[in-house]
């Protein structure tokens, strides 16, 4: 480990300048880790930071609830792979950034949450707008901190965003006192932090993984979001260019291959594809790359997979064993690991043949009945449509299987979803994050009515920075999913999920100040995509599809992946 | 279901006995037994008898998630029941 300085230099104040206050520092401290947008909402005890920020170099992006500025630097840092900085008071600030903060951690998402507290001095007193927000948050953040030492920020700053990047990357919290924030510092300590090394695997490890590999004839490539996060998808694709072993992946691992990859089998689980999740229960070999086992991936744990041994690398020593024994464990960076399999061409052309077959057997079908837009085949021609640039950020429900299902990947910065927490009210703010990241890609939202309504105030947001955000909103007047459930698995007792009374979603996002368009007919499809398409701002395309819709595949709840109901 | 003793030994700072016990609780085991010395240069140790609440829990997996936090220096302790092998280097076993 090598002990190195950040940028925050201790004796920056000019003659005659005050000494920088604890608010100072924290932002001076952000601009030496290369910030250059927040995305926040000012309060009472985080008034100090905001007082810093004018002139301060930081694009400070004000959202319109906390809850979307944690959906918003997540996405930001999905797209550029740096730490998304989000910002709120205490209390009901802090509280309601932690949905957001927990999207993070389940999604290992690098991002460091800065939240105001009250002054020291009242701390423990229930004083106004007090919460232990540094308790409440300890199961949802990699790490966290409380500053009682004005001097100490820098030191934070930098812990904070190493450990939010380093390793497996996720969530940090700095709970800043209101008057720690406000006390000046003449003599601020610098920062010094050991430089994380991506360990390298055991060369023992690797050469069980290879022999193991070399051995079988039905090896299954099983992607996950930790590909990406290691920065390991050109290795990866170098590998199996070479070694051709059919892949599937998690709704996290989407765009490690791209879709169109002839080595690319789908999503495997519960709304996966058929052929994806018969080739892992008749595989002999799961190589699994930065994958956890997530039962929406395995369905019943005991029938997973049945005759397949398990080679699994992972940077996170504690996934590995966690839901599923593996034969061949391997510990360390992945993009190294890859790099080190040396399997070369393996023999398995019988069953890249049955692979092939499968994909034959079980594509998607396309031509649904009536005359209403089928939301698979609309988000299919979308994708395709937009290309290489294409981005979804995506809600939860059947929307959100669709895209994962239907639309065309390229990379994994491509597909930006709540995948461990599942958060209703991600799409819209991930949007705004992800355009704002990578302003040249075509970002699209995908919603649902019942989504959009829990961070539809950002509407507001996208309009005051002119985000020139594409947003398509599936409108089926109901919670489409737990709707399907209800209708599979309790009997039909539609309990709660009607949601007829919407409002009209093209008249609010005009309220807004965003464009916006209704389709319902089929027809109306290829126009409504070239519309959105070709808008260049902000734009809202409001489709009305039918609430019967189920999404299928589906393997039922608590059964094995090889019992998958096709209708 | 047996009582296993851990050995932690980690840096003295704020929220760290709390985010220990909480990591526990949250991932299975029931704490039965704790003995915290006096710490002494910011370090501390912990040994803590943990009890898995189901049969499907691995002590070895929560070894891990207990060193990967921030802070943690060491876990020794607990005995491994399945057979996944984790290649790496660790100074956790």
């Amino acid at each position: 480990m090598n002990a190195i300085q950040t940028s925050i230099d201790p004796d920056i104040t000019p003659a005659g300048k005050q000494a920088p206050t604890g608010a100072e520092l924290v932002v001076s401290a952000l601009r030496g880790q290369g910030v250059d947008m927040v995305f926040g909402y000012p309060g009472g005890t985080i008034m100090p930071l905001y007082d810093a920020l004018p002139g301060s170099g930081l694009k400070h992006i004000l959202v319109r609830h906390e809850q979307a500025a944690a959906f918003a630097a997540d996405a930001y840092a999905r797209t550029t792979g740096k730490a998304g900085v989000c910002i709120a008071t205490s209390g009901p600030g802090a509280t309601n950034l932690l949905t957001g903060i927990a999207n993070a951690f389940l999604d290992s998402v690098p991002m460091v949450a800065i939240t105001g507290q009250v002054p020291t001095s009242v701390m423990g007193t229930d004083a106004f707008q007090e919460i232990d927000i540094f308790g409440m948050s300890m199961p949802v953040v990699k790490h966290s901190f409380l500053v009682r030492r004005a001097e100490d920020i820098p030191q934070i700053i930098a812990e904070a965003f190493a450990l939010a990047t380093s390793g497996r990357p996720g969530p940090v919290l700095i709970d800043l006192p209101k008057d720690i924030a406000q006390t000046r510092v003449e003599k601020p300590k610098p920062a010094k932090i050991k430089k994380a090394e991506r360990r390298a695997p055991d060369p023992v490890a690797i050469a069980g993984a290879e022999a193991l590999l070399k051995r079988a004839k039905r090896p299954v490539l099983y992607l996950g979001g930790g590909v990406a996060k290691a920065g390991a998808v050109e290795a990866l694709r170098r590998f199996n260019m070479l070694a051709g072993i059919p892949a599937v992946s998690t709704l996290t691992g989407l765009g490690v291959l791209p879709t169109d990859s002839g080595d690319f089998y789908g999503m495997l689980g519960m709304h996966g594809a058929k052929a994806a999740n018969t080739l892992v229960q008749e595989a002999d070999l799961l190589l699994v790359c930065g994958a956890r086992f997530d039962d929406r991936a395995t369905g019943k744990v005991d029938s997973f997979a049945p005759d397949a041994k398990v080679i699994h690398l992972d940077c996170d020593p504690a996934e590995i064993g966690k839901i599923r024994n593996a034969e061949a464990g391997v510990q360390g960076d992945l993009k190294t690991a890859l790099e080190s399999l040396a399997v070369g061409i393996l023999d398995i052309s019988p069953w890249r043949t049955r692979a092939q077959e499968l994909r034959n057997r079980h594509t998607f079908n396309y031509n649904a009945p009536g005359a209403g837009i089928f939301a698979p085949a609309f988000l299919e021609e979308l994708s395709r449509t937009a290309g290489d640039n294409f981005v979804a950020t995506c809600d939860v429900g059947q929307h959100q299987m669709w895209v994962a299902q239907h639309c065309h990947f390229s990379r994994p910065e491509a597909h930006l979803t709540s995948g461990g927490l599942g958060a209703m009210g991600y799409g819209v703010p991930a949007g705004i994050g992800a355009k704002l990241a990578s302003p040249d890609d075509c970002v699209v939202t995908v919603t649902g009515d019942g989504s959009i309504m829990m961070n539809i105030q950002e509407l507001a947001t996208i309009r005051r920075y002119g985000v020139a955000l594409k947003i398509v909103l599936f409108d089926n007047s109901t919670l489409g999913l737990v709707r399907q459930w209800q209708e599979l698995f309790y009997e039909g007792n539609f309990s709660e999920v009607d949601l007829y009374d919407n409002p009209d979603f093209a008249e609010v996002a005009r309220a807004f100040g965003v464009e916006a368009f209704t389709v319902t007919r089929r027809e109306q499809t290829s126009a409504a995509i070239k519309r959105l398409l070709n808008t260049r701002g902000p734009v809202l395309a409001h489709v009305r599809i039918d609430p019967r819709e189920n999404v299928w595949p589906l393997v039922p709840p608590g059964k094995s992946n090889a019992e998958m109901m096709e209708h | 279901m047996e009582t296993q003793t851990l050995h932690i030994e980690f840096e003295s700072e704020e929220g760290a006995l709390l985010r220990l016990i909480g990591l526990v609780e949250r991932r299975g085991y029931d704490v039965r037994s704790m003995n915290l010395p006096v710490p002494s240069e910011g370090s501390m140790s912990l040994d803590v008898g943990v009890m898995a609440r189901d049969g499907g829990r691995d002590i070895g997996v929560l070894r891990r998630q207990i060193h990967r936090l921030s802070g943690v220096r060491r876990v020794l302790g607990g005995m491994e029941h399945q057979n996944t092998s984790v290649g790496g280097q660790h100074d956790d076993a």
